[in-house]
């Protein structure tokens, strides 16, 4: 069968499934919500939209981890820095175009973040999230010896704007969309659903023939490069990164975010959302530390009385 | 040049020693509920504010140490029981694990903005007990709180070790952490060890968090640096290990001290990364085969 | 076979429902949430009236403080100037956001204040890390800034400073006050620790030049991470070199720990020690050094960044009656920010244009509580007597109570500086 041929017979197969058409057109609807909020109320929204791109990407990416093969990151806040930082460097010092510049802090982020993480695909799940988060606090030292508590600012070149917001906004929901629907896919393959019984059950899915060590090791990879690329790209939109971005509580962000709306790829996007819109407007009415203190205790209550997040509650209501 | 190296280590070794404390309570948690508590920073975070509190309050300095401790016994076990359910206090599934380390890190997150919002953001330093210097040799002095906080922890460690080695509720603690099913057919109380050490865990977290507030100062954010260091230092001397702990507090001080000495900014990264490097050759700590487990 | 059927259909429809509904609420969420910030922007954004003012300064956190002194300032400023007829017949509005404690917020409050409320006219940011983080936003829509304690000169190159000034001591007076405290102890040498800004690195820089041109020598230059609190190596080091002179840069609460274990130190007690930038200059945060160490602050020299003029003392006391406070420099500094700027906007005859603005600024020549103000042309203000100078004190304790005396600059010095180590005048 010619290549175009094979294309086309996957695409429609993947297609067939029932599943598949209602969830894309769901990942595009989203799209389409932001693509009218940003004409709708052009301005501040947009700042607003392009924060929730970046949690999103970072929030997906751990629960792919954590939901995918089990292994709880207590550091994901390292491959999401490490994203920002490359993509920065690399625009100061070789002035490349910046939306080149995120891919390579994608790229860069997914290196260091894989190999860190599948050094510590050893250890038991305790140590392992300790080992993460040693090490995100090994960057955040790093950083702050390196850059001081300024860190890099870059919005301007020769006098002008790197690029346009409007221009960062429209890359920001392009890359969003397609990382969406590949997650998506990569999910509902036969791969992803291998991975999901690495998850289950260790012991047995190696004992059915599935290389548990070498798909751990992947999962990291890909797990980095999304978080990567939302560091990047909030990075680039703010023009701007430093140490704080490695904090513990920035860590907490995605994990908060995934648990409070759900294990599943739209579980985790939902949560995203939800906690992301209100970490940018609940300061205004109240305080930031109000904010934090608040999302707190939407985690703990969750994960008391709700552990499959919002997502389960949702699905309850709708038996 | 010498004695300066050697002020440093002194400095740096009373520094180890008390937060080989809040080591020590990682150790014991974790020898009980099979779990690391990544909030017991926050323990730490609401001893010091706590002892700034009673001191705004007037209250005695020892009396403040006091109350800061039990104080902390209750807080910790009030914690444990509305944000734990029970059936997870105990649990060796790695997915009923993550949870719990999960929810711990959101407790903590959530008391380092309420002490935010009821404090502000600003570090605030606890009066010492003890005023004064002491003279150790020719160049070199230590202030009378470092002293007396140093004195306080061997005396404490002690206090640790006849607790577990010769009273009977130790002897329990021991039994249920290296053997549970054995344990709790001897007609164990499984609840009161688990909550009583909890307890214990969390107030000494929260002494050395009064201790090293006083000699230096305490912030919304203290918690998360002394976890992690905690977190060294039960490594070093094998987690569940409790006088690993001492060990590993004086170890760290004293690479600590002397790293700081020569490349001051560099010294928390080069000890985290030996923590790491520990953590992928030998997890069980570089004491933790040689004591006999807690 | 048919009932097999319409139970796959039944599935088929769950799974479809559950997805769309799932996608659809998100939607309504992502569209409610922000009309609904919207329109409380909206309704809690002004008309078109005044003229607005940005303020971006710390409000929470460890700086909330200071920063609210900043507010307080400017406040009388802007309430000074309506009651005198506005700028160009139009009120000026202060829009305030809080710089928070991260860059992060301090971005955000930045495009909250030139995206949404589309200012022409900013005080601040307050950190000079978030004023570099901020400048592509408000360079790019060509808002007028004035920086009231942001210190960096590094910011004050071309092209970006076309539209940002500075109406507060910057590091090149810094350097300028070390100096002249070292020459007015009659130290030959010292000791330069700071914490690890970029500003601080740049103090150190202009301070040990010159020191150089005036014969005195920094001989050792040390940075500490901002997050330290153990500075025994720090002391230790000092009793080695025991220098003539320590001038030590420690913001917050690096400044109380450095301070505590300094005084506690018999040896470093008696080297006399010049805080450039220090929350001591706060008698609550000098009353907590001297809790921890008996006589911790005795003899400690403090370098101030506001510059006595006749109008301080009338301005002190206005601050005293508005708001509960002395006279300190984030107000008074605050305060001639945004006098500059109304005169700079009156001057240019147009409050849209702020090109013109920028030019007019140019031609400041304004003498305030904080300083006489005129510009370089790197948009830096003047230093040197009769300008921006900066003020010294020393604080003595007296039955466990902290007094504050000036020593410089003569026309305003109250006390002759005491040596710590006698106890005597120099």
């Amino acid at each position: 069968m010619s290549a175009f041929k094979k294309l086309t017979k996957a695409g429609s197969r993947l297609l067939n499934k029932n599943q598949d058409q209602y969830s894309i057109a769901g990942i595009l609807a989203i799209g389409l919500a932001f693509l009218v909020i940003y004409f709708l109320l052009p301005g501040y929204a947009t700042y607003i939209l392009m924060s929730m791109i970046a949690y999103i990407l970072f929030a997906v990416s751990w629960g792919l981890l954590y939901n995918f093969s089990g292994q709880l990151s207590l550091g994901q806040a390292m491959p999401f820095g490490i994203g920002g930082f490359i993509s920065a460097i690399v625009f100061v010092v070789f002035h490349l175009n910046p939306f080149l510049c995120t891919f390579v802090g994608a790229l860069g982020g997914a290196g260091v973040g894989g190999s860190i993480g599948a050094s510590t695909l050893k250890l038991k799940p305790a140590y392992q999230g300790i080992a993460l988060l040693v090490f995100s606090q090994i960057f955040y030292w790093l950083f702050l010896i390196w850059y001081g508590e300024e860190g890099i600012s870059f919005g301007i070149y020769h006098g002008v704007m790197i690029a346009s917001i409007s221009q960062i906004f429209y890359f920001g929901l392009i890359i969003l969309i397609i990382s969406l629907l590949l997650l998506y896919f990569f999910e509902t393959s036969k791969l992803g659903v291998k991975f999901k019984a690495i998850k289950g059950d260790p012991v047995a899915a190696e004992a059915i023939g599935i290389p548990v060590i070498k798909y751990k090791i992947i999962i990291f990879y890909i797990s980095s490069f999304f978080a990567a690329l939302g560091g990047a790209f909030y990075a680039l939109y703010t023009f701007h990164v430093d140490f704080s971005t490695f904090l513990v509580s920035n860590s907490f962000l995605s994990i908060a975010m995934s648990i409070v709306g759900g294990p599943s790829l739209f579980g985790t996007l939902f949560g995203a959302v939800l906690l992301d819109f209100l970490i940018q407007t609940l300061p205004v009415y109240t305080s930031l530390a109000i904010t934090y203190l608040f999302y707190g205790i939407i985690t703990i209550l969750v994960l008391r009385f709700a552990p499959g997040g919002i997502e389960s509650l949702i699905k309850r209501l709708l038996k | 040049m010498l004695s300066g190296l050697i002020s440093s280590i002194f400095g740096g070794i009373t520094y180890g020693l008390i937060l080989s404390l809040m080591a020590a309570g990682l150790s014991l948690i974790y020898g009980i509920m099979k779990n690391v508590n990544t909030s017991h920073g926050a323990f730490y975070l609401i001893g010091g504010f706590l002892a700034y509190l009673f001191y705004a309050l007037h209250l005695p300095p020892i009396a403040n140490l006091i109350l800061v401790v039990l104080s902390t016994f209750f807080i910790g076990i009030g914690a444990l029981y509305l944000v734990i359910p029970k059936k997870l206090w105990v649990t060796l599934d790695p997915d009923e694990q993550n949870i719990v380390m999960i929810t711990f890190l959101a407790l903590a997150t959530v008391t380092e903005y309420i002490i935010l919002l009821i404090f502000g953001g600003a570090s605030v330093s606890i009066p010492s007990i003890f005023y004064g210097n002491v003279r150790i040799l020719g160049n070199i002095y230590l202030t009378a709180q470092v002293t007396f906080s140093s004195i306080l922890s061997l005396a404490v460690f002690i206090l640790l070790y006849l607790i577990l080695y010769k009273s009977k509720f130790g002897k329990g603690i021991r039994a249920y952490s290296q053997n549970r099913e054995l344990a709790l057919a001897a007609g164990i109380n499984e609840f009161i060890i688990v909550i009583f050490t909890f307890g214990i865990g969390v107030s000494l977290a929260a002494l050395s968090g009064s201790l090293l507030g006083s000699i230096f100062s305490v912030n919304s954010a203290s918690g998360w640096d002394e976890l992690v260091i905690a977190f060294v230092i039960v490594t070093f001397g094998g987690i569940g290990n409790v006088f690993g702990s001492l060990i590993g507090g004086l170890v760290y001080g004293l690479v600590y001290s002397i790293v700081l000495y020569y490349y001051p900014s560099y010294a928390i990264v080069a000890v985290l990364l030996i923590i790491y490097l520990i953590l992928l050759i030998r997890p069980s700590g570089i004491l933790g085969k040689v004591y006999e487990r807690v | 076979m048919d009932h097999f059927n319409i139970y796959n259909k039944g599935k088929k429809f769950k799974s479809v429902s559950k997805v769309l509904v799932s996608s659809l609420v998100i939607i309504i969420i992502v569209i409610a949430g922000t009309l609904g910030g919207y329109y409380y922007y909206q309704t809690t954004s002004t008309a078109h009236k005044p003229i607005l003012v940005g303020l971006e300064a710390p409000l929470s956190g460890t700086y909330a403080s200071d920063g609210q002194l900043v507010v307080d300032g400017a406040t009388l400023a802007v309430n000074y100037i309506n009651s005198h007829g506005g700028v160009l017949g139009h009120p000026l509005k202060l829009v305030i956001e809080d710089e928070g404690s991260t860059t992060s917020s301090a971005v955000s409050a930045a495009e909250i204040l030139v995206e949404q409320d589309n200012v022409q006219y900013m005080i601040g940011p307050y950190w000079s890390g978030d004023v570099k983080a901020v400048l592509p936003l408000t360079y790019s829509h060509k808002v007028v800034e004035m920086l009231t304690v942001s210190s960096l000169d590094a910011l004050m190159v071309p092209p970006m400073n076309q539209y940002l000034f500075r109406a507060t001591l910057p590091d090149s007076g810094y350097a300028y006050l070390a100096v002249q405290w070292l020459e007015l102890i009659g130290a030959k040498n010292a000791a330069f620790l700071a914490e690890d800004y970029i500003y601080a690195h740049e103090v150190a820089n202009e301070t040990i030049a010159l020191a150089k041109q005036n014969g005195i020598n920094i001989t050792s230059v040390s940075f500490y991470p901002g997050t330290a609190t153990d500075y025994s190596s720090a002391i230790a080091q000092l009793t080695s070199l025991k220098p003539d002179a320590v001038i030590v840069i420690m913001e917050g609460t690096n400044g109380i720990d450095f301070q505590k274990q300094y005084s506690a130190n018999p040896i470093t007690d008696k080297i006399p020690i010049f805080d450039l930038e220090s929350l001591l200059d706060a008698p609550t945060q000098a009353a907590s050094v001297d809790a921890a160490v008996p006589n911790g602050m005795q003899y400690v020299f403090l370098g101030e960044m506001s510059t006595f003029t006749n109008q301080s003392a009338q301005f002190g006391t206005e601050l005293q009656s508005a708001y509960g406070i002395s006279f300190n420099h984030y107000a008074a500094d605050a305060y001639d920010g945004v006098m500059v700027l109304a005169q700079a906007i009156i001057r240019a005859g147009t409050y849209t244009n702020t090109t013109q603005v920028a030019e007019a600024m140019m031609q400041t020549n304004y003498a305030g509580p904080g300083g006489h103000i005129m510009f370089e042309s790197n948009h830096n203000p003047v230093i040197g007597s009769g300008y921006l100078t900066g003020t010294i004190y020393q604080t003595i304790v007296k039955n466990g109570n902290i007094y504050y005396e000036i020593i410089w600059p003569p026309n305003y010095a109250n006390a002759t500086p005491i040596n710590p180590a006698t106890g005597q005048a120099y």
